[in-house]
């Protein structure tokens, strides 16, 4: 009648995700990252190996939910450590017969990494679709080196599944680079003194941290929901991952706001793991949608269709004529 | 991470939930908005509804057999929370007993006093209230300072409790003193000499002051205690080691209220409740009523890791903070979306939409303790940062 109570995923999933972990800690862990700025053709020199020896591009999601974990859980290990290639975007390619996808805006289609999609389909929320042609000759974010406009062919409509699963799998990506970026910051509290005491024992740090656990905390148990909501029935939950795309993006600007604020200074430069969790975690903050147009497409998404709950909101029947 | 736990008995919890919901449908008045209003039916309607709950054996669902309960887990308490929250408490006082009161007399009390007390909890014919804050003492509790002086046959007790819901109407008071000469001091631990009494309310030198407050009726009181004799075979546990026994309470109080239940109610309620007129909303508050949804969810899903670690036996204490906070903050959020469209104009002009503007009104009234009643946002704050700073893993897993 109403909710089912718990989410339960299969434990061997997220092993895989651990086992992937480790071996991008080994291979180096946000050094790649920092590798890649140096000479971009490691990222597929090196970090595609990685990828390769993993098993995790052999993976569909479309083959249940220990593959889909497995995935999501991937995702997770290579957003720990901000990894340079489109692992989500790769793995989300089998949906639409691609060698991989990019979630964009018809307005500005922009992904990181443009230059490695060549081929690759784009996809708007909505399930629009278009061939990408290559990286646009715009201007770059500041923030990482690899996000940049897209050149896409001519638009056609589509199934929005492929956006619906790489939506799903940059949330849990995001969450990777954010428990990762919270670990480094409460380590970094209790390491730095000031005043003679380590600054984890003044209070104004202390619930900055509480405050962005809670966030973080948030943003794990709405990835699980809507992992399991989409291994239930992928069309409907479009809006599952939309209200998980929400959580994201709000987790996202507090957690790391948080981060910076505590580490001071040292958080910004490119010595410190924090900075590069920041460039490469930041365009999936603004594409397809930021925070609002997300939201706004929510929104909509609930007032089509209702929205699961103890007390399910129905869908609005007024909707399909505004 | 802690992903894989034990699931939910779905169906067992959902069979439970629609038996509440068919209970609460016949039994309840579709107006009932708490026991705080101020009006003597609401009392009356909250003793009746534990009446039936208790006749129907849900009142106590979670005790022990021994003790005339079902050894429900913690997944169908969880429903019973669920569903008691989300229609505004209709065990009124009674939750206290049953949720934590009766448990501890179980736990800590003598056989006389289990004989005395359990029955008459189970049955829910008797309200009780809770001695703990003192105008000194309210996060810190260990500081309060009533004192109980030891006299023949028992203790004399003289001090000041506040903040105690229901007193004006219990029966009985669960409440905490320190020994006389063991007020806090160098060298002294402050939880020392902390004794429970079970104190009957019209014993002589007790009185009750209401207090008149924002959040209603029966919510707020003073306590005061002159020479308030207590025989000694109503200390419950040992005589000046109560402290252990407050643990438990905090225990048994450890998720706390379903906040998120009432917010998903009634964010699902308005939006049925406005209709077709939805499209006149203006899009920013819908915006965030679709916002709050989604916070209500994440509530409600914290709040499930944590009941999943109660039946795996193995709570984080974070995770019990964290949901803490979470859902105190989304229950000020939510209520705050809720009165905004309740002001919007578009509720119906007749007596439903009366009823639905008075309902969430209460609610938002309510919400507004929520960062303060059981343990402020600030004291749940501390605790999750030290106990996120002292684990050597850091992060959310």
């Amino acid at each position: 009648m109403t909710e089912g109570m718990r989410v339960e995923l299969p434990g061997e999933g997220i092993e895989f995700g651990r086992g992937l972990a480790a071996a991008l800690r080994k291979a180096g862990g946000v050094d790649l990252a920092r590798a890649a700025h140096r000479d971009p053709g490691s990222r597929e020199s090196v970090v595609l190996p990685i990828l390769e020896g993993s098993g995790v591009l052999e993976l569909d999601a479309r083959d249940g939910l220990d593959e889909l974990t497995a995935i999501a859980a991937a995702c997770r290990a290579a957003g720990s450590v901000a990894l340079p290639y489109p692992l989500a975007g790769r793995l989300a390619g089998a949906l639409a017969d691609a060698p991989g996808v990019a979630v964009v805006s018809a307005e500005a289609p922009a992904a990181d990494h443009a230059d490695l999609m060549t081929g690759w389909t784009a996809i708007t929320p909505e399930g629009s679709r278009a061939a990408i042609a290559g990286p646009a000759a715009t201007r770059s974010a500041v923030s990482s080196r690899f996000a940049g406009g897209l050149v896409v062919g001519p638009w056609s409509a589509g199934d929005p599944a492929p956006a619906v699963l790489l939506m799903l799998l940059q949330g849990w990506s995001v969450l990777g680079s954010l428990d990762h970026a919270l670990s480094l910051t409460i380590r970094h509290s209790r390491d730095r003194v000031q005043f003679g005491h380590p600054i984890s024992e003044y209070q104004g740090i202390q619930f900055q941290l509480a405050d962005a656990f809670v966030e973080l905390s948030a943003l794990e148990v709405t990835c699980e929901d809507a992992l399991s909501a989409y291994a239930a029935n992928a069309a409907s939950a479009v809006v599952d991952v939309l209200a998980l795309r929400v959580a994201t993006l709000e987790a996202a600007q507090k957690v790391l706001g948080v981060c910076h604020q505590v580490h001071g200074a040292i958080g910004f430069t490119d010595e410190h793991d924090l900075s590069w969790l920041t460039r490469y975690g930041h365009l999936v903050r603004r594409s397809p949608l930021g925070a609002s147009g997300t939201l706004a497409l929510l929104t909509a998404e609930i007032e089509r269709g209702g929205f699961r709950s103890l007390f399910p909101v129905p869908a609005y029947s007024g909707a399909a004529n505004g | 991470m802690a992903l894989s736990t034990e699931s939910a008995p779905v169906a067992e919890t959902d069979e439970l939930r629609s038996r509440l919901r068919r209970l609460i449908e016949e039994r309840l008045p579709a107006d009932y908005v708490g026991s705080f209003t101020g009006e003597a039916s609401a009392v009356e309607t909250a003793e009746a509804f534990c009446r039936v709950l208790a006749a129907e054996q849900l009142l106590t669902l979670a005790w022990p057999e021994e003790y005339g309960g079902k050894a429900a887990g913690p997944w169908l308490q969880t429903v019973v929370r669920e569903e008691m929250w989300s229609h505004f408490e209709p065990r009124g006082a009674q939750y206290m007993g049953v949720n934590w009161i009766g448990p501890v007399i179980m736990r800590h009390g003598t056989e006389e006093q289990k004989a005395q007390h359990l029955p008459r909890i189970s049955a829910g014919d008797v309200l009780w209230c809770q001695g703990f804050s003192e105008p000194e003492a309210g996060s810190d509790l260990g500081s309060l300072r009533t004192t109980a002086t030891p006299v023949e046959g028992g203790f004399r007790i003289t001090g000041q409790k506040v903040w105690t819901s229901y007193a004006p109407i219990a029966e009985w008071c669960f409440l905490l003193a320190r020994l006389e000469g063991t007020a806090p001091g160098p060298g002294r631990d402050k939880r020392d000499g902390i004794t429970v009494f079970l104190l009957r309310t019209d014993t002589p030198g007790f009185e009750v002051r209401p207090l008149d407050t924002l959040v209603g009726a029966l919510h707020l009181n003073e306590m005061f205690f002159t020479d308030v004799f207590v025989p000694a075979e109503q200390v419950l546990g040992e005589v000046g080691n109560g402290w252990p026994i407050i643990m438990d309470v905090l225990a048994y109080e450890r998720v706390g209220i379903a906040r998120y239940a009432k917010c998903d109610r009634l964010l699902a309620e308005v939006r049925e409740h406005i209709g077709d007129r939805w499209a006149e909303v203006p899009a920013g508050l819908r915006d965030r009523w679709s916002r709050a949804l989604v916070r209500s969810r994440q509530a409600r899903l914290m709040a499930y890791r944590v009941v999943a670690s109660q039946d795996a036996g193995r709570v984080d204490p974070a995770d019990v903070s964290a949901y803490r906070i979470a859902v105190t903050v989304l229950d000020q959020e939510a209520s705050e979306v809720l009165m905004e469209l309740a002001g919007a104009g578009v509720l119906s002009p007749g007596a439903e939409g009366d009823r639905l503007a008075r309902t969430i009104e209460d609610h938002w009234r309510y919400a507004l303790a929520g960062t303060v009643s059981s343990g402020t946002i600030e004291m749940q704050r501390r605790s999750l940062a030290r106990a996120i700073i002292d684990s050597s893993a850091g992060g959310a897993r």
